[in-house]
């Protein structure tokens, strides 16, 4: 398959210390791009800042030790990269709270009933995930939309999730981030920045589930998300917005990367009216 | 309207000072249950609730001056509610901050871009609508369930505004009211607790659309939700549960299964492809 070149891009990818987010990092900078890698865990993001340095330069990785919660610090956090590597193209939206936040340390799945959940606990991945996800993109979007280019990548959910007995908040929180996606690449339309949102296709082998689930489930490597992030960052994608794509879903028998990425493509998660309904 | 007794129900009807709460509040009076009214707006709330108590009875009207997007005024006002009609029955779900209160000044209402937004009122609109619905829900859950009996109405709107233009955050504060219900239903099934979602169907003439569209003709009266919400808190939509209902579609004049029946519409969310079904799983 064709190789993409990412030369001289800069992307800012929350949660970017460990799991998929690392991941995506990495694969940017692999292809040619800089990572600014977010997350409010500062212990671990110097750590793996610095592996990735001795790996591939100093100059290609920055850490960004914020909470994006707070919107101040998302400010900084696109200054910073701005200031430090004199370009920001794109945000990928992979920080977020998970049902582990809420389940009891221990559980056996991370199945919660809401009637059961701390409620301040509950409240605090809304506030992480929904409210995190619009700070970075309304801080990186007026340069973004300045020059003309940009990419934001929403990282949810399989449609299961959002549904399904157990699963709030971490499902609702997605829902409402995959309405950012259509809205914000709505308001987006014809700025030259997309909007998109980015799943693994399943539970990945990440800190975000118990790790009975390492052996006992059939899960999805963190590295599904490599070849995806780093068509969305290229040229290759360009006009594509408001989609949803499935990472393990990538076509690699694909003759070319745009027609591997459309295997992968994904209707909205809303269904629409029935015909003749104002529903 | 229809003959649906309420007589003994305990319900709470948040955001109903005014506009559609205040119609489901008279409503859920009119067919004889107690109303437990809610909103932070303590001199608007004040002033609707001695309406409704000179219209329907003092004993049926109580006041709860609480913001739901903090949970110890939620809890209080399940406690009050309990306190003063001996029990908790239902829960009305329709407090929210509306498209119109996220531009940067107060008089530039209107839809905006996300990045014209005010950051802070973009997160405090997900605050009390998103975080809001579910406080009210936790409170008020473990009562109804300790009785075995119970409804819980999420009011949310049509599918297009979950990606419509300028439609952020209101929109996406509804597509997670929409999950909520989907996974509240099922959190509650069999325990005769159920939860489904409500919208009036269109836009509706509130203080949610501009003053200067009031006189449009197409616009719905909050009055709209009258009759659904009879039927929802009552015995008779028992078998329904994690469902959809558009008020517009409800025919006052049928009998409230077949006017529940036209209402009925689409879950918001897709259903899963077989295949995410087979794997189906928690977590990402």
């Amino acid at each position: 398959m064709t190789e993409i070149n990412l030369e001289g891009r800069v992307a800012i990818v929350t949660g970017g210390s460990r799991g998929m987010g690392r991941e995506m990092g990495e694969a940017i900078i692999e292809a040619g791009g800089r990572a600014a890698l977010l997350t409010p865990e500062a212990d671990e993001l110097r750590e793996t800042v610095d592996e990735i340095a001795f790996h591939h330069g100093t100059d290609k990785v920055m850490a960004l030790p914020y909470d994006i919660s707070d919107y101040g610090q998302c400010e900084r956090a696109v200054a910073e990269t701005l200031d430090h590597f004199g370009a920001l193209h794109g945000v990928v939206n992979n920080a977020a709270l998970g049902q582990l936040n809420v389940i009891a340390p221990g559980a056996e799945d991370t199945n919660c009933k809401f009637f059961e959940a701390d409620p301040h606990r509950w409240a605090q991945v809304i506030r992480v995930n929904v409210v995190g996800t619009y700070h970075m993109c309304r801080a990186a979007v007026g340069h973004l939309k300045d020059q003309g280019w940009g990419r934001l990548v929403n990282v949810t959910t399989s449609l299961p999730t959002m549904q399904r007995s157990g699963n709030s908040p971490y499902g609702p929180s997605k829902g409402a981030i995959e309405s950012e996606t259509l809205v914000f690449a709505a308001d987006l339309e014809g700025s030259g920045v997309t909007c998109n949102s980015l799943i693994p296709g399943g539970a990945a082998r990440t800190k975000f589930v118990p790790e009975a689930y390492y052996t006992s489930r059939d899960l999805v490597e963190p590295s599904v998300m490599r070849t995806p992030i780093v068509w969305l960052f290229s040229d290759l994608a360009d006009g594509v917005t408001g989609g949803r794509f499935v990472a393990n879903r990538w076509d690699y028998g694909a003759n070319d990367p745009s027609a591997a990425a459309m295997a992968a493509k994904e209707a909205p998660v809303f269904n629409q009216p029935p015909e003749g309904r104002l529903d | 309207m229809s003959d649906i007794s309420l007589e003994g129900r305990g319900i709470i009807v948040t955001g109903a000072s005014r506009g559609m709460g205040r119609e489901m509040a008279d409503a859920l009076l009119e067919a004889g249950a107690c109303v437990a009214v809610l909103s932070p707006e303590a001199d608007e709330l004040e002033a609707t609730a001695k309406e409704l108590a000179a219209a329907h009875g003092a004993d049926r009207v109580i006041a709860l001056p609480y913001d739901i997007s903090d949970y110890d005024g939620c809890a209080r006002g399940v406690e009050e509610t309990v306190a003063a009609f001996g029990g908790l029955d239902g829960l009305v779900n329709h407090a929210g901050l509306g498209p119109l209160q996220v531009a940067p000044k107060v008089s530039e209402s209107e839809h905006v871009d996300f990045w014209v937004a005010d950051p802070g009122k973009w997160a405090r609109l997900i605050e009390v609508n998103v975080i809001g619905t579910y406080f009210m829900s936790r409170a008020a859950a473990p009562v109804m369930l300790e009785r075995g009996w119970g409804r819980i109405v999420n009011v949310t709107t049509s599918l297009p505004n979950y990606g419509r233009l300028h439609w952020s955050p209101y929109g996406c504060s509804k597509a997670g009211i929409e999950s909520e219900t989907l996974i509240f239903a099922q959190d509650l099934d069999g325990t005769g607790v159920t939860c489904n979602s409500l919208f009036p169907g269109g836009a509706v003439r509130t203080q949610f659309v501009p003053k200067k569209m009031h006189s449009n003709p197409r616009l719905l009266d909050p009055e709209v939700m009258r009759g659904p919400i009879v039927w929802l808190m009552s015995e008779l939509s028992g078998g329904h549960n994690g469902e959809r209902f558009n008020a517009r579609y409800w025919d006052a004049g049928a009998d409230p299964e077949e006017a529940a029946t036209k209402a009925l519409t689409v879950p918001a969310y897709r259903e899963p492809p077989a295949r995410a079904r087979a794997a189906q799983g928690a977590g990402q």
